[in-house]
């Protein structure tokens, strides 16, 4: 499937984001305006991933896909808070290996990670618990 | 999307998700003033609740959460603010574009033209 060009170049800035920007400055910002440092840059708290982790009913039972995830946010977070499985998906290569790097360090139940776009995701019919995405560009 | 996700959910599954989207009951001209400075704000007139229904979701609900999207936006606004020049030696000439970016989101929300909502919804046996 095809992307428009505006797509194309916010995969291009995102990519480049994830690949530079962890730095203890940003981090402090993100500590500051979201209430922690998973590599967020979006609009979602940390108070309103905990409400989406309740509304996704989140147990260590369950399985969540967490799409646009860019690098793990909120999917890991709730993977660490809950004892869900998960599996991430966003279009940025970079975002993604961030994201498996911190799965690796906190010892997460990481199922899976897959660059793939939210029109297109590559897993079978009900293979999930519970879905969540925060203003993902799709 | 929503399509996808509920294929992709067992029975009884749940979806959760953020999204930004224009205000409705907006005029032509304000919904795409609403569009173009959104940042990935949806371009359909038609309310969430009905979309999800059409994507065969139960159990719907959508809260308004537009009051802590403004507080979060200025925060970042003023955060990256503060730390100018360490920002910019790091990300160059795009904290420009992100800091000019974010002023319109805010000034989009305080206008009334953008919302954020938290959307819930079940899929069905």
């Amino acid at each position: 499937m095809g992307s428009s060009k505006d797509e194309q170049q916010a995969r291009a800035d995102f990519s480049q984001r994830y690949a530079t920007e962890r730095t203890s400055v940003v981090e402090n910002i993100e500590r500051s305006v979201i209430g922690a440092a998973w590599g967020a840059n979006g609009f979602t708290t940390v108070e309103q991933a905990a409400r989406l982790g309740e509304a996704a009913g989140l147990a260590p039972d369950r399985h969540l896909l967490d799409i646009g995830t860019g690098q793990g946010w909120p999917g890991l977070y709730l993977s660490k808070q809950t004892g869900c499985r998960v599996t991430l998906t966003d279009m940025p290569f970079e975002g993604l290996e961030a994201a498996l790097q911190r799965a690796a360090r906190l010892r997460l139940d990481i199922t899976g990670a897959a660059v793939a776009s939210a029109k297109e995701l590559p897993f079978a019919p009900e293979s999930f618990d519970a879905v969540i995405h925060t203003d993902v560009l799709c | 999307m929503l399509r996808a996700c509920r294929r992709l959910l067992k029975p009884r599954g749940r979806l959760a998700f953020f999204t930004i989207v224009a205000a409705p009951g907006l005029s032509e001209s304000e919904h795409r003033q609403a569009v173009r400075l959104g940042p990935r704000a949806t371009d359909s007139t038609r309310p969430i609740d009905e979309l999800m229904g059409a994507a065969r979701f139960g159990s719907v609900d959508v809260t308004d959460v537009t009051e802590d999207f403004l507080h979060t936006a200025r925060a970042w606004h003023s955060a990256f603010a503060r730390h100018e020049a360490e920002l910019k030696d790091i990300v160059g000439t795009q904290w420009d574009e992100r800091q000019t970016e974010r002023g319109e989101i805010i000034q989009a929300i305080e206008e009334g033209l953008l919302r954020r909502i938290l959307v819930m919804g079940t899929t069905r046996n």
